[in-house]
């Protein structure tokens, strides 16, 4: 498959989220957004183990996630295929389900060429990827900062179900 | 199907929908539902203020959808459903391209709202409350909204 180092959100799940060689499984919406199930075994076997320890998935519960992005093949804008910067082009999504619980968390281009994706004020947590790192960090350190993030995610969400639920 | 109880479809039928209009969503295949923005009054807002502000030209077209999960296409019970996950909104004008998160969350007296937060900007979040969705003015509404999206557009 031929993938355009300048679409870094396809050069994003390709390295990190998708198993080699394993077909994807995606759809385009209208506005050209595609949504690709997340396959990569190890990113999930890691995320699982993660939300086990921290007490927030039960024995049977299923996982599933999911990466959403602008695809430009999709796109009739010359000006935004051709675009060498990855500001203006929306960022990318990730999207979990741990069993009935489910978390959106956006990843949006920041003005330094970075994609970053900041938690509100209340609750500061930041994970940046640069570049470079989309390019060349090892799977693993990239891995460790999304299972971090989504970890406290669903943990966050859970706490706020519970207090939901008793009041 | 009843749908009441997700509040991101009812935000999106409430606001972001005309009625004579065909509904053409898709959904993901994990379930997510991205459902076209189908208001030919936002899209003209959003627009007219996008040219005015030199952000895209007049001959370029505006398209929104909002993504949320959708229950019809999962095992998650609606009740736990209807509070987890928020919704997502992509915008496309012209050549740029944004996207807009919003979580839910409770207030201290218990009313449900979604909020977006921009850990960058100084002003007022927008939230919806849905407890009083059904009563807040469509026009009003879209206001807020096109003002939010202005802000992704121009900071």
């Amino acid at each position: 498959m031929n993938i355009d180092n300048n679409n870094y959100p396809e050069l994003f799940f390709e390295r990190f989220l998708r198993e080699p060689n394993r077909p994807r499984q995606s759809f385009v919406s209208v506005l050209g957004t595609r949504s690709i199930r997340v396959s990569n075994e190890a990113f999930k076997a890691a995320l699982v183990e993660s939300l086990k320890t921290s007490g927030l998935v039960s024995e049977g519960e299923a996982i599933d996630l999911e990466f959403s992005y602008l695809d430009f093949s999709h796109t009739l804008h010359e000006a935004l295929n051709k675009q060498k910067s990855i500001h203006g082009k929306g960022g990318f999504t990730i999207t979990l389900r741990v069993g009935s619980v489910f978390i959106t968390e956006v990843f949006l281009p920041a003005m330094d060429g970075n994609v970053e994706c900041y938690r509100h004020a209340q609750h500061p947590f930041h994970v940046v990827f640069t570049t470079s790192d989309i390019e060349t960090a090892d799977t693993v350190s990239v891995h460790g900062a999304l299972i971090g993030l989504l970890n406290f995610k669903v943990e966050e969400t859970i706490n706020y179900l519970k207090e939901t639920h008793e009041t | 199907m009843n749908n009441e109880f997700n509040y991101a479809a009812q935000f999106h039928r409430l606001f972001l929908h005309d009625p004579d209009v065909a509904l053409v969503g898709h959904t993901s295949v994990m379930g997510v539902r991205s459902a076209p923005v189908t208001s030919e009054m936002i899209i003209a807002k959003l627009q007219q203020k996008l040219v005015d502000l030199k952000v895209i030209k007049a001959e370029d077209t505006v398209q929104m959808e909002l993504s949320y999960f959708d229950h019809r296409y999962t095992a998650v019970t609606p009740e736990k459903f209807e509070e987890g996950g928020g919704m997502v909104l992509n915008i496309r004008a012209g050549c740029f391209y944004r996207t807009i998160q919003f979580n839910p969350t409770r207030t201290h007296d218990g009313a449900f709202e979604f909020w977006c937060f921009r850990w960058d900007l100084l002003g007022d979040p927008l939230g919806i409350k849905l407890n009083e969705m059904h009563n807040t003015d469509r026009e009003s509404m879209h206001e807020s909204i096109v003002n939010l999206i202005v802000e992704y557009f121009t900071d």
